[in-house]
């Protein structure tokens, strides 16, 4: 009897897990060209992002190029130590990267924010279009042009900027922006605040845009003012997209993009300038050790991985939302 | 109506992700195709068309579009189709290594690159090809011995691409470009001195404040380029006891004792950089040249803006075309030599280097190559007097002609080798097919097998009228007589057959060293005054002791010791 039940069961179950099956299976097939539609990227991805990471076995091994990386010999941690301890380079390189990167990310997202609250109360929808779309512009322009932008700005020798203050006889010596270590974080952080206004400000925008009108209504009844409206209505209602633009770009914050840093770094400000993609590119590509900078770059994945981990855990036992 | 609409919707969905999977795809396969470097052998008429890596001007897309070409199609139907290629070479050779897509037959920079590849099983052993070779064994009969010793197993896979060389085949010695007018001003002096070269400089600042409008610049140099900050340092090259090996690395070779010492503690290595303070602190060191590549020093020069520039001088006879053009024939350049102070009253002769061997101009046969027996046939017969006169002097009755059993260019020549930008490519002599092997050498007949190299037609072809005149009111006889008379060859026998296992401590110590050389010549260059020079030289003093160099050095000799037992074995 006890053994017919216990069968019994197994049958329910098992009927129940062909049951699941099916419903699933049938679920992926009312959606099949989604899936389909998804699938280019899926590979994308896979191939570009997930299959490179075998390649860390580089990490711990000696890796002659030419040969199989598989069939390197296996040396631990030695290249992780030879970072941390042996170069004196882990220090420099960790502060450039988090000091040009949280500064950019955080003034990059106030200014965005800032100029998205003043764009919307332009009156002229035309001006807001058109001021919009101009400050959208740097951030198609690739680096070698803003370079040059730049460099025609504030060379020392012909920059139009320097040239100028110098014939105003506001400054007695050209200023070396593009040299001088001292000036090299204010020089990226301002860049890429330029660079990334627009991008950043399209995002608060469409959030200012979904703000219902009768709270603005409401205010205006209430004898609300301008300030006070921006103050009490548009500001708290861009908090979670603040938030979730915080939080993904926390996962980044590792991330400088080697073609600003390649353009940008020269023999006088390398000190200052140096971070974790140039340092990963300069040793892997020019100096061909390609064991050691895996290891390196391994070092960024991870610490992007515990950093966004705890940032979405920060935001979201404060405000209640969070990424996952 | 709605089912005419369900379908038309399905059918929407299936084209758009057919569409978005073809886009990924063809993306895919299109990178593949571009990267093709298999030959293809036409049945049709058994021509071997291989691919081969060049400069990415290029005009020419194959080898039978150039004159020189079409003769080796007749010859030995075998076809170069031109692919061309940017950025670094040495990151490339080392992608390609690491991917296994390399071509048939490519340059390889340094013995380093060279011992990757024969590691790797990448390239073909040529004993076999030397030992029936007619004419290759003769040609490279010097330097086969040290390509040997140089050799993981002691085995020859490379040739050289420049070698070998005759001294005076354009000597190779880049000092400083000037501009003539300057020296016009001042009297034509004959500078050599930093001393001299600091007073003269700073007279000619003063003289020409600005320059078609636009501040004028004392001296250029592009220390925004890799090897730019190694230029700092040049003095070592210029005396009589030490040479420069083209590197970064944490020694350099002695010539007299033949040996190899650190870098960083020779007196003219620091000396340099003391000059370069000096010229910083003066104003007349461009400030824009820590942030400056070769082609910003280009702009400068070619428009004359630059009073001078520091060791670039094959940029000379471009700027002087281009001043020519915008009728400033007066501002053209010339080269003139620099020693420091210590180096010129030493009265030592100078060490041009004359190379033994060239590893920065390697070329090899790869494993991918579909008929290196055919290839090789090639090669052996392009190191012919009649093959390196094809490779680069030309046709007979276009490029030149003969006269008394010796070479003269043709009029065609005389005119076009130095007005026309795209004479030298359409005939064959410059780019892709430098590749299968140059001699800086004189041909049977005592001409230089390059006519635009040998001493008796080099300043006729290539120096405007300005420069001849500058050269003649400074009394000397041809562009190169300073060097000529105050120089002497320095072979550099087995200097360049020493490289570092990559994988070693020794390696790791020299990788650091290059890093550091760089920040390191910045701070000496960029010093606030000549007591702060010092200050900072201390230091850095203190920091090169704490890393050991020493090992490299010792390792370095420890190699020569053993190349050096080696080569007699292999001779």
């Amino acid at each position: 009897m006890q053994e017919q039940q216990e069968q019994d069961v197994l049958v329910s179950i098992s009927i129940f897990r062909k049951a699941d099956r099916a419903k699933i299976l049938r679920k992926i097939y009312n959606q099949r060209y989604l899936y389909i539609m998804l699938l280019p990227a899926m590979i994308c991805i896979s191939v570009f992002s997930y299959l490179p990471i075998f390649g860390w076995v580089m990490a711990v091994t000696d890796y002659q190029v030419g040969k199989s990386m598989w069939k390197a010999p296996f040396v631990g941690l030695k290249h992780f130590k030879e970072f941390f301890l042996d170069s004196g380079d882990a220090i420099g390189v960790i502060r450039n990267t988090l000091v040009m990167n949280v500064s950019s990310l955080v003034l990059g997202l106030f200014f965005a924010l800032v100029f998205a609250i003043l764009l919307k109360e332009v009156k002229s929808k035309y001006l807001q279009k058109s001021v919009q779309s101009l400050t959208f512009l740097p951030y198609f322009m690739s680096w070698v042009i803003l370079y040059a932008v730049v460099y025609s700005l504030f060379s020392v020798s012909s920059g139009a900027i320097n040239e100028t203050l110098m014939a105003l006889n506001i400054i007695s010596e050209p200023i070396n922006l593009l040299g001088d270590p001292k000036l090299s974080w204010a020089l990226i952080i301002g860049v890429n605040i330029w660079n990334s206004l627009g991008y950043n400000s399209v995002i608060f925008i469409s959030s200012i845009a979904g703000i219902p009108n009768e709270e603005y209504e409401a205010a205006v009844i209430d004898g609300a003012g301008r300030w006070a409206k921006i103050r009490y209505i548009t500001i708290p209602h861009m908090i979670p997209t603040l938030m979730v633009l915080l939080i993904m770009n926390t996962g980044w914050l590792l991330n400088s993009g080697l073609d600003q840093f390649f353009i940008f770094t020269n023999t006088l400000n390398i000190e200052t300038m140096e971070v974790f993609d140039y340092y990963i590119y300069r040793y892997g590509m020019k100096l061909f050790d390609y064991s050691y900078a895996t290891a390196v770059s391994m070092i960024k994945t991870g610490v992007s991985i515990v950093l966004l981990i705890i940032v979405n855990k920060v935001v979201k036992k404060n405000s209640g939302r969070g990424l996952f | 109506m709605l089912k005419v609409f369900a379908v038309k919707k399905r059918v929407m969905k299936i084209v758009v992700s057919l569409a978005l999977a073809t886009t990924i795809f063809s993306g895919c396969a299109q990178g593949a195709a571009g990267t093709d470097t298999t030959a293809a052998v036409s049945e049709e008429d058994d021509v071997y068309t291989i691919q081969i890596l060049t400069d990415p001007q290029s005009v020419v897309k194959l080898s039978t579009d150039t004159a020189i070409g079409k003769v080796i199609k007749e010859k030995f139907n075998i076809v170069f189709e031109y692919i061309p290629t940017t950025g670094d070479q040495k990151e490339k050779q080392n992608l390609m290594l690491s991917s296994g897509d390399y071509p048939e037959i490519m340059r390889l920079e340094g013995d380093d690159m060279v011992k990757k590849y024969i590691e790797a099983g990448a390239v073909i052993c040529l004993d076999d090809y030397i030992a029936e070779s007619e004419y290759f064994a003769d040609r490279f009969a010097e330097q086969i011995p040290y390509w040997k010793v140089a050799s993981p197993d002691g085995k020859v896979y490379k040739w050289e691409i420049n070698m070998p060389q005759d001294y005076d085949v354009n000597p190779e010695v880049n000092d400083i470009g000037v501009r003539t007018d300057a020296l016009e001003a001042q009297g034509w002096p004959n500078l050599v001195s930093e001393d001299d070269w600091f007073n003269f400089l700073k007279t000619a600042m003063e003289q020409y404040p600005t320059t078609n409008g636009e501040k004028t610049v004392g001296m250029v140099i592009p220390l925004a380029e890799s090897w730019g900050p190694s230029l700092t340092t040049e003095f070592i090259e210029k005396g009589g006891i030490t040479n420069d090996q083209g590197t970064n690395d944490a020694v350099l070779w002695n010539q007299v004792e033949q040996k190899w010492e650190a870098a960083f503690t020779n007196e003219d290595f620091i000396q340099n950089l003391r000059f370069f303070n000096r010229l910083y602190l003066a104003g007349i060191l461009d400030p824009d040249s820590f942030t400056d590549t070769l082609d910003q020093c280009r702009a400068k020069v070619a428009s004359g803006r630059a009073l001078s520039m520091w060791y670039i001088t094959w940029e000379i006879s471009g700027a002087n075309t281009e001043l020519a053009a915008a009728g400033n024939e007066d501002m053209q350049y010339v080269n003139m030599p620099i020693r420091s102070n210590t180096q010129e009253e030493s009265g030592l002769m100078r060490q041009i280097r004359v190379e033994t061997t060239r590893p920065f101009d390697s070329v090899v046969i790869t494993n991918n190559c579909k008929d290196p027996d055919r290839l090789f046939e090639l090669i052996d017969w392009i190191m012919s007097d009649e093959g390196q006169i094809l490779l680069q002097s030309g046709i007979e009755g276009e490029q030149y002609n003969i006269v008394d059993g010796k070479r003269v260019p043709t009029d065609e020549y005389l005119e076009k080798i130095s007005s026309d930008p795209t004479y030298s490519e359409l005939v064959g002599f410059s780019g892709a097919l430098s590749l299968l092997g140059t001699c800086k050498q004189k041909g049977d007949d005592g001409i230089a097998y390059n006519l635009s190299l040998d001493p008796n037609y080099m300043d006729e072809l290539f120096l405007s009228e300005r420069q001849k005149e500058a050269y003649k009111a400074l009394g000397w006889e041809n562009s190169k007589s300073y060097w000529l008379e105050t120089g002497e060859i320095a072979l550099t026998g087995l200097a360049s057959t020493c490289s570092l296992d990559t994988n070693s401590d020794e390696a790791k110590i020299n990788e650091k060293f290059m890093a550091w050389r760089v920040t390191a010549g910045t701070k000496l260059i960029t010093a606030e005054s000549e007591d702060q020079f010092e200050v900072i030289l201390a230091e850095l003093m203190e920091e090169y002791n704490n890393m050991d160099v020493q090992k490299v050095v010792d390792k370095y000799n420890e190699i020569l010791a053993a190349n050096k037992a080696n080569l007699e074995t292999m001779k």
